[in-house]
């Protein structure tokens, strides 16, 4: 059977499915797709993919689409090693957790990614036609696009909640491993939570995020020092996955820069 | 077996699992599970209490036998699981992600948009006019989940993009219901089996209808509206909106149809 992932190196969603298939030992064909020169926004993507997002995986022809759903289909389709609780109420806990994980850090840390890297990169200059006309196109988020602004970027109230949203998930990822006894968010199972929150926090500490956790919350900073030692870490994060090795001049602070 | 609910007659997402509820065999309150209702306009969903069963301070919280369970979308699954007789999950597992990307689609858009013109509509009027800045600020600031959301829209709820956008919204799910529909041949989403997609934006698409803004979809979108009338025909609606169940009834001092306000407003 043929697995195919059309991804991009650095999208965090597109980091989810490849831990995912790491962690299943499976091999797959890469299809890189480059946000710059709108290959998500194709007619021929948009017929495998009408959101106009990464990831989407093909197998045997037909398209998975939604990072989570991506996931949770790889783990049906190939149960070993299993990486879903066995039974319905521990489901149900890795489903409320994936739900949470979807509606609350995915998006958090969107908002300093794009007012730091990749407004600057690809928005700022653009005329505000370009840049209305590439939204416009968008099947998903114009809002957030919108609310960013080609110039000013997210306002500094946008900017606090998403940190605060980014401290919450550490804190509730911290919670859990004292609460179940870890190593993993469910207890002894490394499940599909640690897969996809995963790249999250990845994003976060390449940016220069981590004292949001590291000096009072030991449990989730010796999680992802346990996630990071894990081979699935290495094979999905291959050379130039992190923002700070592809644009690394957009993340040097502001008072640090020579020009 | 033993379901209680923590809900709320007029929420969406209290809805989506009471539907769920009544398709797997449990259609009545108070006599196939036990109804906790939650006055969201007295915040008892921001009490310690409440707080402890579901730390995001929503609706609805499921207890089975004791267990919690908490997030609409993962207790309809739970419950798809438990109870395997009329099952709501395709078989095949490519299909089963087919609903599944309908479900994150669900979360992602129309949820989040409905929320739009029923605040803008009927809560700010109804709850938060008669805030205060500071008073409002203060609520926002504990919810667990959303601060942002409530810090956008101020006490009149929101402006014309913000409703424009939500309309947007809804009619990207009506086109894509009726491409599904027109897609698989119907009468569901998914085609002949009515699954947890149809069971998830069904009480979204009666929110908006029980707002006014069925024009969005009406006279245009015959799949859709074909969709519309089998699932309003099946006996779990009926028992999902009991009477009392829409937000119209919840505060009718304050209901106005959208045709209506848009007339004053502008939007």
């Amino acid at each position: 059977m043929g697995l195919e992932l059309y991804h991009s190196d650095h999208s965090t969603c597109s980091q989810k499915v490849r831990i995912c298939l790491a962690e299943k030992g499976l091999d797959w064909e890469s299809h890189v797709l480059h946000f710059a020169t709108g290959d998500h926004l194709t007619p021929e993507y948009l017929k495998l993919n009408p959101n106009g997002v990464v990831p989407t995986l093909i197998h045997d022809g037909e398209p998975v689409i939604e990072s989570s759903v991506i996931v949770e289909y790889l783990d049906e389709i190939h149960p070993e090693p299993s990486l879903s609780p066995a039974d319905a109420l521990g489901r149900a806990r890795l489903r409320s957790w994936m739900r949470y994980m979807e509606e609350v850090p995915t998006p958090a840390v969107r908002v300093p990614s794009f007012n730091r890297v990749f407004r600057p990169l690809r928005y700022e200059n653009a005329t505000e036609e370009e840049f209305e006309a590439r939204v416009a196109k968008m099947p998903l988020r114009k809002a957030f696009y919108r609310r960013m602004g080609r110039i000013d970027g997210f306002s500094e109230a946008e900017m606090d909640n998403a940190i605060a949203q980014i401290r919450q998930t550490c804190e509730r990822i911290d919670a859990a491993i004292r609460e179940t006894g870890g190593p993993w968010i469910l207890g002894d199972q490394y499940t599909l939570i640690d897969v996809t929150l995963t790249p999250l926090i990845q994003r976060m500490a390449d940016m220069g995020y981590t004292p949001i956790w590291e000096p009072d919350l030991p449990e989730m900073t010796a999680w992802f020092e346990r996630i990071k030692a894990r081979p699935s870490f290495d094979q999905a994060f291959y050379a130039n996955t992190n923002l700070s090795e592809k644009y690394g001049e957009y993340l040097i602070p502001e008072e640090n820069r020579d020009d | 077996m033993t379901i209680e609910l923590y809900q709320s007659h007029h929420s969406t997402c209290s809805q989506k699992v009471r539907i769920t509820l009544a398709e797997k065999g449990l259609p009545e309150k108070d006599k196939d599970w036990i109804a906790h209702e939650i006055n969201l306009g007295k915040f008892e969903h921001l009490t310690p209490e409440y707080l402890k069963i579901n730390p995001n301070g929503v609706v609805p919280t499921m207890i089975h036998d004791g267990a919690v369970l908490i997030e609409s979308s993962a207790i309809v699954e739970y419950l798809d699981e438990i109870i395997p007789e009329n099952p709501l999950t395709p078989e095949d597992p490519v299909a089963r992600a087919g609903m599944r990307a309908w479900m994150r689609y669900i979360e992602e858009v129309p949820t989040v948009a409905v929320r739009v013109p029923t605040f803008a509509n009927m809560l700010a009027p109804a709850r938060y006019l008669k805030y205060s800045d500071d008073e409002f600020a203060s609520h926002a600031d504990r919810l667990p989940l959303r601060k942002r959301f409530y810090q956008r829209m101020t006490q009149k709820g929101f402006g014309e993009a913000d409703v424009n956008y939500a309309k947007e919204q809804i009619r990207q799910t009506c086109e894509r219901i009726d491409r599904a529909v027109e897609g698989h041949g119907g009468p569901w989403i998914m085609g002949d089996r009515f699954t947890l997609a149809d069971a998830l934006v069904a009480s979204l698409i009666d929110r908006m209808d029980d707002l006014g803004y069925a024009y969005l979809w009406e006279g245009e979108l015959p799949g859709m509206e074909a969709w519309l009338a089998a699932l309003q025909d099946r006996p779990s609606f009926r028992a999902c909106f009991y009477p009392g169940a829409r937000i119209s009834e919840r505060y009718p001092e304050v209901y106005r149809t959208a045709r209506e306000i848009e007339a004053e407003r502008g939007y």
